[in-house]
């Protein structure tokens, strides 16, 4: 509801205004949005910021603010050509980090996941998670259960709607926890996949975001489960 | 879906057939949003009446190439028009926010949907994830006609570790049940699933037979809550701070519900697989409810690091 309001407040007060276009973050799967929009609040001051918790609403919101810069995962950036990363978070000295694939059946194997269900937070929108997938793990077609939460991951393939999970490095440990069945790695993504990133199209200026972020404000750098920012 | 002269691809043009009503337009919605410009959604209200000849002059107006059907008043209408209409009864027809929903679309063609009811494995296995204490065995009561429900979830939490121990209130019934054999049927058997089999929780199913007016005040309140073991509710009114009969409940996310249907769609439409072959999914995406005040009561402790995951947190001041 706070994003509904949010949106409705930026296009009355943002079309025709001579300031900024507001910063559009998406941190997919988050458990408190509006918690991450006060953090951003009180880091960029308030309206400079949008916070949304699903990728597809990032999608809708940069089609009417194409001039919004955007902090998103890595890889969603990948897919936005007229974007230039600006700034790279960077978590353990990395600045990305592998995909995962967990399924507790073992006839699952590398070579035959393309043949199973695959489920996934869609962080990248669903034409970009097929492709994303291709790439990563070598799978042409997927079948793909997207979600918008983490926490209906276990619930897919407990409910067996899902043969397989396909999750960030990083999460392995506490989704093994959630679960008594024996998840076990059948798979991994070829390359690291970047972690949080800044992004902005050419002739936007974003060095008031730049030098706000480079300040490394704790509860921003925990919102998005990174270490650090640096420039690219 | 069709491609115009000019290249571009056209909208895939749908009927939504609903009540109006704020938990079905936010499940439409997340229909909406998932779907994206690609698809046109036009809506059909049958708040108020059924009615064949509105909804005929609606489809002949929009000419969908699908149907969304939410409610049983929805799903009637399209009995009524795919037997009107050979288009309609081979058009792919998507179910959700409907009770019961494989029953009541069974005479629909080429159907899929997500069914409603929160499923007893992810209400059990989500409260296990909240207790400091492991959970291991819950009861349930139930009755016959529910039998298929019980065998699904205790396959689901067997795999998870959980024992469901279920308590058959009417397969040994001389006589028909009513709702005052019911509460004394589960009195007795209440002392067995809590002193012989020594169940932990106990998952309430929506039925109502086993929970209504009468059964909240005599047995639930009553002689359940004098057990002290939590009682896992489907429903959010259960474990609110005025009954308190639950100490958790979930709730279906009517938005995620909505995303889930339309990933169904984007199956049948961009996939090319029949709606048929997909049929009735379980629910997946629930929001949760915690009463801290009955938590307290039984002495239950919750992992307070798992209590921000929550959806709705429920403490007296």
């Amino acid at each position: 509801m706070l994003q509904v309001v949010l949106y409705a407040l930026f296009l009355v007060v943002g079309v025709g205004a001579q300031g900024p276009a507001p910063v559009v973050v998406c941190v997919p799967g988050a458990l408190s949005v509006t918690q991450i929009q006060q953090d951003f609040e009180t880091t960029l001051g308030a309206g400079r910021a949008i916070v949304f918790g699903r990728i597809k609403d990032v999608e809708n919101m940069l089609a009417t603010s194409p001039n919004s810069p955007i902090i998103v995962p890595g890889e969603f950036a990948s897919f936005t050509p007229a974007y230039k990363v600006v700034l790279k978070g960077r978590k353990n000295g990395q600045t990305g980090q592998k995909y995962v694939a967990l399924a507790s059946n073992p006839a699952i194997t590398s070579a035959n996941l393309g043949s199973y269900r695959i489920a996934m937070v869609d962080f990248l929108g669903r034409e970009n998670l097929v492709q994303f997938l291709s790439t990563a793990f070598s799978i042409a077609t997927p079948k793909l259960k997207k979600t918008n939460k983490p926490e209906d991951l276990l619930i897919l393939l407990g409910m067996e709607s899902a043969d397989v999970i396909i999750v960030p490095e990083g999460d392995v440990v506490e989704l093994k926890a959630g679960t008594k069945t024996d998840l076990k790695a059948v798979a991994e993504s070829i390359s690291p996949v970047p972690y949080p990133v800044l992004a902005a199209k050419n002739g936007v200026s974003v060095d008031d975001v730049v030098a706000a972020l480079m300040k490394q404000p704790p509860a921003l750098l925990k919102d998005l489960g990174i270490d650090k920012w640096e420039k690219q | 879906m069709l491609v115009a002269c000019s290249g571009a691809i056209a909208e895939t043009r749908l009927l939504c057939i609903m009540p109006m009503g704020p938990y079905f337009q936010k499940s439409l919605s997340g229909i909406s949003v998932e779907l994206g410009s690609k698809y046109h959604i036009d809506t059909l209200d049958v708040s108020k009446a059924e009615n064949l000849d509105v909804a005929l002059a609606t489809l002949k107006k929009v000419k969908p190439e699908g149907l969304i059907l939410m409610d049983t008043k929805a799903i009637r209408i399209a009995g009524l028009l795919q037997a009107r209409d050979s288009a309609i009864l081979a058009m792919p027809k998507f179910v959700l926010m409907t009770l019961q929903a494989d029953t009541a679309a069974k005479d629909l063609k080429n159907v899929a949907g997500v069914r409603f009811e929160v499923p007893g494995y992810t209400l059990v296995t989500g409260f296990r994830a909240i207790s400091s204490s492991d959970v291991t065995k819950v009861g349930v009561f139930y009755r016959k006609s529910f039998q298929s429900v019980i065998d699904n979830s205790t396959k689901l939490l067997a795999k998870e570790k959980i024992e469901l121990v279920g308590a058959c209130i009417d397969c040994d019934a001389a006589k028909a049940l009513t709702p005052e054999l019911a509460i004394k049927t589960m009195g007795k058997q209440l002392k067995v699933l809590v002193k012989e089999k020594n169940v932990q929780a106990i998952w309430l199913l929506a039925d109502n037979m086993i929970i209504n007016q009468e059964s909240v005040s005599s047995f639930w309140l009553g002689k359940v809550a004098r057990t002290k073991k939590p009682v896992l509710v489907p429903l959010e009114n259960l474990a609110s701070l005025q009954i308190g009969v639950g100490v958790y409940a979930a709730d279906p996310d009517y938005e995620e519900l909505g995303t889930q249907s339309a990933g169904q769609i984007v199956q049948v439409f961009e996939e090319e697989t029949p709606a048929s072959d997909i049929g009735f999914e379980p629910l997946i995406s629930v929001k949760t409810i915690l009463n801290l005040d009955v938590a307290k009561r039984l002495g239950w402790q919750i992992k307070q690091d798992k209590v921000s995951g929550i959806s709705k947190v429920l403490k007296s001041k």
